[in-house]
């Protein structure tokens, strides 16, 4: 059992984080060049009128007044307003509309990573040295290697345009309309039943989950492999087949759960490569969801957007790597001593 | 004196005295980095752009350190074993990390008050 004392620590480490992250956001936005009030106001606006902007906005305070109004406003979760991408929508309400759209595609590629990657480490290591071994190693070391700016259109081109199987952009068919009850479109479309229009969501994630899967598959068989060889070596491991106990069983009933423990450490870590994948993905297929929102924040030096959407990403990585903190203490309590 | 380099068998009043005393000891530096930068930067722009650039860098510094701190902390052990299974160690390890961000930290946040109160000093 997990003690509430471990759990609270690992919650207290949110702060340091949140605040860490917070005021890098702060700082890289108003040291890269871009004038919000100028891009409010527009090009043609007059020296008066930007001004008028710029002190509407708070923009002509000191920044050490800006920063410590900011910090204020975040602790209180009021992200302001946006000025450029949805102009005078609360950020909030912004993020409550585009974070499902990011989760559940980050979701999915998590679980095709998963599903992929460990019994891909696990064969490559009962099988080591042969050529399923260095088939999943080459294969493993090109998914890490390929970007996904590369991989995406390389899938849209050969999928979409060439085989013409697969839609190139968005999340379902502009023909079918789907309540958004929770955000999630294939869970959404389950809900209301309509089995068409789940097949066509399905179909429109299909590339960008594999795009964003390839990436955390790659990872997972490479550090599934690497433990799951350390495990076989084990004594308990030999005595289980010198009893009599077939292979298969022997490396699923013992090898597993303790080749599982490193792996599980790392699904954490680079859920933040995955949420980092999307903004990319979310680009590349034209997905509405927080990557792209950042995005064209950025380009429109929209800093209200831009620091929530980090500091989103920010909690929900650490958020993640508390949940597998958990699970990895569950299963190895030694990790909380 | 940082917080790694202070043994955990100490007791513990004297372990917080030592780092408290090495915390001020790098605000103090920052504070010195913060003034100077903000001074040397009023010699091309108006005080506004210079305490507003120095306090910006200073935040960088700060919000650097304590991020890669708390991640050190929490994620440090991980890292270190990831390093050990995968064959990659470079000999960065967790303690090593929290030491040098406690540094950066505590610099940062000396430099964004100084920062800050050149600007109030310059009537900004």
């Amino acid at each position: 059992m997990v003690s509430k004392r471990f759990i609270a620590k690992r919650l207290l480490l949110l702060v340091p984080v949140l605040f860490g992250v917070a005021t890098v956001v702060f700082a890289i936005l108003h040291l890269s060049p871009g004038d919000p009030a100028l891009t409010i106001a527009g090009e043609r606006a007059s020296q008066a009128y930007v001004e008028q902007v710029r002190s509407n906005l708070g923009l002509d305070d000191p920044l050490w007044e800006q920063y410590v109004r900011f910090l204020r406003d975040t602790a209180a979760l009021d992200f302001g307003q946006s000025y450029q991408v949805q102009r005078g929508t609360a950020v909030s309400s912004i993020l409550v509309d585009r974070l499902p759209i990011t989760i559940e595609l980050a979701i999915l590629g998590q679980i095709a990573g998963l599903l992929f990657g460990l019994p891909l480490g696990i064969l490559s290591a009962v099988k080591k040295d042969t050529f399923t071994d260095h088939f999943t190693r080459i294969g493993a070391l090109a998914g890490i290697s390929v970007p996904i700016y590369w991989s995406g259109p390389l899938l849209i081109l050969l999928f979409a345009q060439i085989f013409g199987i697969l839609p190139t952009s968005g999340r379902i068919s502009s023909s079918y309309f789907v309540d958004s009850t929770t955000g999630l479109i294939l869970v959404d479309t389950l809900l209301e039943g309509n089995l068409a229009a789940f097949e066509s969501a399905a179909r429109h994630l299909l590339m960008p989950v594999v795009v964003l899967g390839v990436y955390s598959m790659a990872f997972i068989s490479r550090m599934m492999r690497s433990s799951m060889l350390e495990v076989i070596r084990m004594d308990y491991m030999r005595t289980a087949r010198a009893k009599g106990q077939g292979a298969k069983i022997t490396v699923m009933k013992h090898g597993l759960r303790n080749a599982f423990i490193p792996v599980i450490t790392i699904i954490g870590i680079q859920f933040g490569s995955l949420l980092g994948g999307s903004v990319l993905t979310e680009t590349v297929f034209e997905i509405n969801g927080i990557g792209t929102l950042l995005v064209s924040a950025i380009e429109r030096s929209d800093y209200p957007v831009v620091q929530a959407t980090v500091l989103v990403f920010a909690f929900m990585y650490t958020l993640v790597n508390l949940f597998v903190d958990i699970t990895y203490s569950i299963l190895d309590p030694r990790i909380e001593q | 004196m940082t917080d790694s380099s202070v043994p955990s068998s100490r007791p513990r009043a004297e372990r917080y005295r030592a780092l408290v005393v090495g915390a001020l000891r790098w605000v103090a530096v920052g504070a010195v980095l913060g003034t100077g930068v903000s001074l040397a930067l009023l010699t091309i722009w108006s005080p506004k752009g210079a305490t507003d650039t120095a306090f910006a860098l200073g935040a960088l510094v700060l919000g650097f350190g304590v991020t890669a701190w708390s991640s050190a902390v929490g994620l440090g052990r991980t890292i270190e074993g990831m390093q050990e299974r995968l064959n990659v160690s470079s000999g960065w390890t967790e303690a090593s990390a929290r030491e040098a961000f406690f540094v950066l930290s505590w610099t940062g946040a000396g430099w964004v008050v100084a920062a800050a109160l050149t600007s109030i000093a310059l009537g900004v």
